[in-house]
């Protein structure tokens, strides 16, 4: 007979499906970022002869790597070993593995794990996908400036 | 009564995550649009007027590629986040928190406050970002039929 699920449980579900929600707004976030990344990088490379001498290749190209870098961190897969127990992921699992699981499913300290891990995964998360941003916002801004400077001159 | 608020609190924090959510992938989309538009629009710049010089023409793309990213930065209300923290190696022990009801149903004002002021600068940087689009939209329809008459 299944187990009624106690109320108590329910905010940390709460919680837990929030989390699970920030990360997949997160990563379909970096994931277009990376496209739009690198859409852009084609542009300027294709009109790269046009810039002015102190636009070295390396200086122009460096932010869109960095920028790559921390889109790539954002989409990393986790699994942490320390939320492993009750989310195995692993090769050549049998039935048995996942008894745990059932018998964990409305343990208020394998929630409260839950919780941690997952804020922890989305910590990073929103921190790269902050580093990426900025430098994409602090690039536009610079272009812009580059921009202007390159019509009044 | 008291319950019918908090009931109606929790639907209004919905609504504002679906309205984010919907705004977010508005702004994605178009900032796609909008790098494939650029490149088009740099490709054929040796047969436009010499008045469309790169600097004009690349402006208003560079104001609708920071309006829609600041648009999607995330953001997560400062009024939630007791109640929803995003540490590193966070341990189980700090989200006691959660068992206490009180404080949340104490927070849920403050909490749609927070998600109400986000949602206003993702929607008039999104606004800004389309209006924009859609007046060059308009002047490069105009620009194409006074050089074709």
């Amino acid at each position: 007979m299944n187990k009624p699920i106690s109320n108590s449980t329910q905010p940390y579900r709460n919680l837990i499906a929030g989390y699970t929600e920030a990360i997949r707004a997160s990563d379909f976030k970096a994931n277009i970022a990376f496209l739009f990344v690198a859409f852009m990088m084609g542009s300027v490379l294709w009109n790269y002869t046009s810039f002015p001498s102190y636009l070295s290749v390396q200086l122009v190209l460096l932010p869109f790597l960095i920028v790559y870098f921390s889109l790539f961190m954002v989409l990393i897969p986790r699994y942490p070993k320390r939320g492993a127990k009750s989310f195995l992921v692993a090769r050549n699992l049998t039935p048995a593995d996942f008894e745990f699981v059932a018998q964990s499913a409305d343990d208020i300290e394998q929630l409260k794990l839950t919780c941690a891990v997952l804020s922890d995964i989305l910590w990073w998360k929103t921190q790269s996908i902050r580093v990426g941003f900025l430098l994409s916002i602090v690039c536009v801004f610079l272009t812009m400036i580059l921009l202007l400077y390159a019509f009044f001159k | 009564m008291v319950r019918d608020e908090n009931a109606q609190l929790r639907n209004l924090i919905a609504g504002y995550g679906d309205s984010m959510r919907l705004s977010d992938i508005k702004a994605l989309i178009a900032v796609l649009f909008v790098a494939i538009m650029m490149g088009t629009v740099l490709q054929y710049r040796e047969h436009y007027p010499w008045y469309l010089s790169v600097p004009v023409l690349l402006s208003p793309f560079m104001i609708i590629y920071l309006n829609l990213l600041f648009s999607v930065y995330p953001r997560f209300p400062r009024a939630g986040r007791k109640r929803f923290p995003i540490w590193r190696n966070a341990d189980p022990g700090d989200f006691d928190f959660v068992a206490d009801a009180d404080a949340e149903l104490e927070g849920l004002p403050a909490l749609c406050a927070g998600l109400s002021r986000i949602l206003w600068w993702k929607n008039i940087t999104l606004l800004a970002a389309n209006l924009l689009s859609i007046a060059c939209l308009a002047a490069a329809a105009i620009l194409l039929f006074v050089v074709w008459l």
